[in-house]
């Protein structure tokens, strides 16, 4: 038995030159990817810009998806990489030093402050709402190359390589900050983690 | 012998158990004498579970595109289309 995959029928279409088509491919997936640009970029006129390069990208780009994976996939990634290439001709605002939000050791090696004991996260709906709220407006005050290290991986889904790629620097540096962004990110959450 | 310092660097190798087995000894004789380095470590993957709970785009509220965005993209790749091949 062999099963249908949607986007092949879609792809088709579209690969025609049919309109329907391209408008169910953009209805279908323009608020999500509209959801990803606004996340790198945080403003809506650039996301809508973004999202709309991305779509002209992957139209343009049809003849070689060669379908290793979904066309949601495929664009996500277009739109991702379409967003970075916005945020690197901006003017970078001004950021805290990461090193400030590192833990810190004394000469020794130990650590200079005792280190506080979290609870647990809570199972109360509302305060998990709140800390999803907490957690989104922490990466956003991360340094630029953290956070955008940290959304790939952590909320974007790419793997290591892939963020490499897009990011353009090597796995070890992509490692690097991730590691980093979570220690930064673990001082800005503290507040809500003690009592 | 590793310091606290040396614990916090190497944390996300250890988790993601790519330290050699040597080290990992190490890592985990300190993790048993330092209470800071534990709670530490704690911490760091409280963290880690919390960042990825925002992972899952179906919980996550999406905003919605004006219709208007719509609209120009269809009517972008309409011109693009056009200048591409020319009648
Ligand atoms: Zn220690």
């Amino acid at each position: 038995m062999t099963t249908v995959n949607p986007d092949d029928d879609l792809l088709t279409r579209m690969r025609a030159g049919n309109e329907e088509a391209f408008a169910e491919f953009v209805r279908s997936h323009s608020n999500r990817m509209f959801a990803v640009a606004k996340r790198i970029l945080r403003d809506d006129e650039g996301a809508a810009d973004a999202v709309q390069e991305g779509f002209l990208l992957a139209f343009r780009s049809l003849d070689r998806f060669g379908g290793q994976s979904s066309l949601g996939t495929w664009l996500h990634r277009i739109v991702v990489n379409a967003s970075l290439t916005k945020l690197r001709t901006r003017t970078r605002r001004p950021e805290i030093l990461i090193d400030d939000l590192l833990p810190k050791f004394d000469q020794t090696g130990h650590h200079v402050e005792p280190v506080n004991r979290w609870s647990g996260p809570s199972d109360e709906p509302l305060q998990r709402e709140e800390l999803r709220v907490q957690i989104r407006e922490s990466i956003d005050r991360l340094p630029e190359d953290f956070r955008v290290v940290v959304l790939l991986r952590d909320i974007e889904g790419l793997d290591t390589d892939q963020t490499a790629e897009l990011l353009q620097v090597s796995t070890s540096v992509v490692k690097t900050r991730l590691h980093r962004a979570r220690q930064a990110l673990r001082t800005l959450l503290e507040p809500l983690f003690i009592k | 012998m590793m310091t606290c310092k040396d614990i916090a660097d190497f944390l996300s190798e250890y988790l993601d158990r790519t330290l050699p087995w040597s080290q990992r000894l190490v890592f985990r004789l300190h993790l048993l004498l330092c209470r800071d380095c534990r709670r530490y470590l704690d911490s760091y993957q409280k963290t880690d579970h919390a960042i990825c709970q925002l992972k899952d785009p179906g919980t996550s509220q999406e905003e919605s595109v004006p219709e208007d965005l719509v609209k120009a993209i269809l009517a972008a790749r309409r011109v693009q289309a056009t200048d591409s091949h020319p009648l």
